[in-house]
């Protein structure tokens, strides 16, 4: 299980690695092309669903890797179970949250399908684009679960 | 209903959850307690919050920042502005503030501006002798207000709604975003002054020479960046790839601090940075959609304008509430909900349209660096790695300084109209 | 009070405000805001107060093709949106895309009203959502920072464009080199010389500025630039009779009044800004017919894709039309 985990976390990284520096060197090489007038009609478009894409898998890595923006104001005058305890209720939100959210994703993505919406320019079902929302999701909750169950771990073994 | 959304964001802020799920979370909470309308907004406005071209520019400046700090160019420029000014009290944080007034002048974007100047300079204030949470307050707050200098897209937003000439308001922004860099500029040297930072050994004019060559390429940044923005070859937005490949191609085939495989950690490092920024985004305009459609900016604003009567006081309230929403509201939204009420307001109580423009811009930038939620400081906690407390604890003395420079521009007019009078 | 839900029901079944949300992109000085008003105004006094209209102004609830989402979804009732910018639901719309289409506003008019505008507005129930009536900002026109005033003066020259294949392979048509660029920098991009020209409506060439950053302003009408107003279909069949009735009927109407606001605030526009120095230069009926006839390829992409019906027809009613 830990094994399969250490695999995904790596594909993704390389995913949204790659995707960053992919769409970065397009909107450098439309900047030249703009310059011997052959401007490409799709840099715009996919610059900005590739950023969605890093988003929203992103959000799934930034979990791993503890990287979250949170407000730490009641922390710091807890003792260090209460920490344990109270990072295992802020999990579960997440998770109870994350659930919701992936449902919700899967919805509006399934019915962009139903209509068949499709972007302007790149001509893409937006499909593949909203996808990137209940994937992600999915990814997230893979990653909250884990933490939870680390999480637990800790209050019962009393560790950090 | 707006008093639960408040209350959930607040207890889900204050049990350390995520900014992210906190914003997103008590939306769908509230929604589904008071309104029969589909969650699918959620997701809805999440994605609608991070599908702006204007956006793009913070993850190649994030790329670039990190780029440019482990492939070397960093500390060139670091090394040359120590040599330059580090005999001087102050004198690296007065760099600082110079270095983001350009940087953020010409990307128009503050967040973008606290990653690159924050990446490269946080660590070397620090060096230097300054406090942690000093160096990330000057930053964010730096970044935030040199959007006033134009070019500016927030002063675009209200030009189009309001029909104030744009090139009147750049003109009218030029006087405030100076005197908000003299102001921050004085408060750094008061800084150095009272902790009695030591000042480097000022150096001899070969040793100056010597950091000017070796960080030519590395200087190679900002020259391309606005000498291509203000040359017309690129947008700000694409202006942030260009700095991001510049500094690849510098690091790799120049500097040779960077190979393939590093290159590829600072990809990913700035892709998670990227997801970091932009979740935010996202959950944040799920809840600005909430608040819009229950028209919360539309009723504060009515409410404490009803209670005003003389200038100053419309004056006063406008600003008060301008803050407020800005606190939970970007500043182009915010502007173009606000701009529509508070302009007959100004008509009716002689104050000039390009002057009141200014009030709002000023404040949107504030709005930028000010708790609960502004986006600067989420950003200067990811690049800096400090958490939000000592962030905000950091910021506060800006916010000071911030609001009576604020009361200075809202109450001499002539600050920001002086330029527009003279070429009018 | 809940005791006697029974009694109560029955009072608010009659009495109960039904609230709607009308959002659009436009500027509160604009046509379109005004009309949005005036609809706010005649439907809340027609149903005497049983129908509630808020307005969102300056895109407040999103972006064209959010709006649009959001009537799908239910999560907004009216909306008042570009054709062009929701060709990912509707592609036929780009219909209004073509250049040197309409010979007159009139004919367009007849055309929007006709049996062409009806089966468009009808396509999107497939999409969800229910189209009442075409609404405008006008004829597009060129700008540029050189003279534009044939063919020639076209070419090479960098046009920005929104992302739509249909419009950049106008400006290929015409010689030119079409760049796409984001609204929000349109501005700046016009002002430090990223591009040399932009092809807008007058409101919006008006309301965005662009007028002070470019000197030429070619009256060409070269494409026409239609809204639809359009509501959310299961919110709008879920409404009592006599209020679908009101709110069609209103739609409709105010899209006439709309027309006739659009076209009496240009005078005043090109005033404007022929005043801020701006040329102001008119397309001749000649080099008019010689763009028209080097864009026509742009014509058959359109049939190309979406087939032969909807733009045989168009072209038969213009041709009836003309005569
Ligand atoms: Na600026
Ligand atoms: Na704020």
């Amino acid at each position: 299980m830990k094994s399969l985990n250490r695999i995904l976390s790596t594909i993704e990284q390389w995913f949204i690695g790659s995707l960053l520096l992919t769409i970065t060197f397009i909107l450098f090489i439309n900047v030249i092309l703009r310059r011997i007038n052959m401007s490409l009609d799709w840099a715009e478009e996919f610059a900005r669903y590739g950023i969605v894409w890093v988003t929203f898998v992103g959000a799934s890595v930034c979990i791993y890797k503890g990287a979250h923006i949170g407000v730490d104001a009641i922390t710091a005058f807890l003792p260090k179970k209460g920490k344990n305890i109270l990072s295992s209720i802020v999990i579960l939100i997440s998770i109870i949250f994350t659930a919701l959210f992936t449902y919700q994703a899967f919805k509006i993505t399934y019915r962009v399908y139903s209509t068949g919406q499709i972007s302007s320019t790149l001509g893409v079902p937006m499909i593949y684009i909203y996808g990137a929302m209940p994937l992600g999701g999915l990814l997230m909750l893979i990653r909250y679960s884990e933490k939870l169950v680390d999480s637990i771990k800790c209050i019962r073994g009393g560790k950090e | 209903m707006v008093t639960a959304l408040f209350l959930i964001l607040a207890f889900l802020l204050v049990f350390t959850v995520p900014v992210y799920i906190a914003l997103s979370f008590s939306t769908a909470i509230t929604l589904s307690l008071f309104t029969s309308i589909p969650l699918e907004v959620v997701p809805q406005r999440m994605f609608a919050g991070i599908d702006k071209f204007s956006l793009m520019a913070v993850p190649f400046f994030i790329l670039a920042a990190n780029v440019m700090k482990s492939g070397g160019l960093s500390a060139r420029i670091l090394k040359l502005a120590n040599a330059a000014v580090g005999h001087f009290k102050g004198g690296l944080a007065m760099t600082v503030v110079v270095a983001c007034m350009f940087f953020g002048a010409v990307s128009g974007s503050s967040p973008a501006t606290v990653i690159a100047i924050g990446g490269l300079m946080i660590p070397a204030l620090t060096r230097a002798g300054y406090e942690e949470k000093f160096s990330v307050g000057l930053i964010s707050s730096s970044a935030a207000v040199a959007v006033i200098i134009p070019p500016s897209i927030g002063m675009i937003v209200y030009g189009s709604v309001t029909g104030v000439s744009v090139g009147d308001l750049f003109m009218a922004g030029i006087g405030p975003g100076i005197l908000y860099g003299l102001a921050f500029i004085g408060y750094s040297y008061y800084y150095a002054v009272k902790n009695n930072l030591k000042p480097e050994k000022s150096s001899s004019p070969k040793e100056l020479w010597l950091a000017f060559k070796d960080s030519f390429w590395a200087l190679g940044i900002p020259v391309v960046i606005i000498g291509g923005i203000y040359g017309g070859f690129f947008t700000p937005t694409e202006a942030a790839a260009v700095a991001a490949v510049y500094a690849i191609f510098v690091s790799l085939f120049i500097y040779k601090d960077l190979n393939i495989k590093s290159l590829m950690k600072e990809a990913i490092e700035s892709a998670v940075g990227t997801a970091q920024v932009m979740v935010l985004l996202a959950a944040a305009s799920v809840f600005a959609w909430l608040l819009t459609r229950q028209q919360v900016p539309q009723a504060l604003a009515e409410t404490l304008i009803s209670i005003s009567n003389s200038k100053i006081a419309i004056l006063l309230m406008m600003n008060i509430i301008l803050l407020i929403v800005g606190m939970f509201i970007d500043p182009a939204s915010s502007t173009m909900i606000l701009a529509p009420l508070f302009l007959p307001l100004a008509l009716a109580f002689s104050i000039d349209p390009v002057h009141l423009g200014i009030i709002m811009v000023v404040n949107g930038a504030i709005g930028m660096f000010t708790p609960p939620f502004g986006l600067n400081l989420f950003v200067a906690s990811g690049v800096s790695k400090l958490p939000i407390s000592r962030i905000v604890s950091g910021v506060i003395p800006f916010i000071i300084l911030s609001l009576i420079t604020l009361m200075l521009v809202t109450f001499v007019p002539q600050i920001s109209l002086w330029l527009p009078n003279i070429l009018r | 009070g809940k005791e006697d839900a029974g009694d109560a029901s029955a009072v608010d079944q009659d009495e109960k405000v039904i609230e709607i949300s009308y959002g659009h992109g436009f500027m509160p000085e604009t046509p379109h805001h005004k009309a949005a008003i005036k609809f706010k105004e005649d439907v809340e006094a027609k149903s005497n107060n049983r129908i509630k209209v808020n307005l969102f102004p300056s895109g407040q609830l999103g972006s064209a093709r959010e709006m649009f989402e959001g009537l799908q979804m239910g999560t907004q009732e009216i909306a008042l949106v570009p054709t062009a910018r929701i060709s990912g639901f509707a592609p036929e719309l780009q219909l209004f895309d073509l250049p040197f289409l309409f010979p007159t506003r009139e004919i367009a008019y007849q055309i929007m009203d006709g049996k062409v505008g009806d089966e468009l507005l009808h396509n999107l129930e497939s999409q969800q959502v229910k189209g009442i009536a075409f609404y405008e900002d006008g004829f597009k026109h060129f700008t540029a920072n050189n003279e534009l005033r044939s063919i020639e003066d076209f070419r090479g020259v960098k046009f920005r464009t929104m992302e739509s294949p249909i419009i950049m392979n106008q400006f290929r048509a015409l010689g030119s080199n079409p760049v796409p660029i984001d609204f929000s920098e349109l501005y700046n991009s016009l002002q430090l010389g990223v591009v040399d020209g932009q092809e807008n409506p007058l409101v919006t060439i008006l309301n965005m500025k662009f007028y002070e950053v470019q000197d030429y302003l070619m009256i060409s009408s070269h494409a026409y630039l239609g809204h639809v107003l359009i509501f959310s279909n299961s919110w709008f069949n879920s409404l009592p009779e006599d209020i679908q009735e009101i709110l069609v009927s209103t739609g409709r109407d105010v899209a006439q009044w709309q027309r006739a606001a659009v076209q009496e605030e240009e005078v005043a526009y090109l005033k404007t800004i022929e005043e801020s120095g701006t040329t102001i230069i008119h397309l001749t009926e000649q080099e008019r017919n010689v763009m028209r006839d080097a864009t026509r390829s742009v014509h058959d992409e359109y049939r190309k894709l979406f087939g032969d019906d909807i733009l045989d027809k168009t072209y038969e009613e213009i041709d009836r039309l003309n005569n």
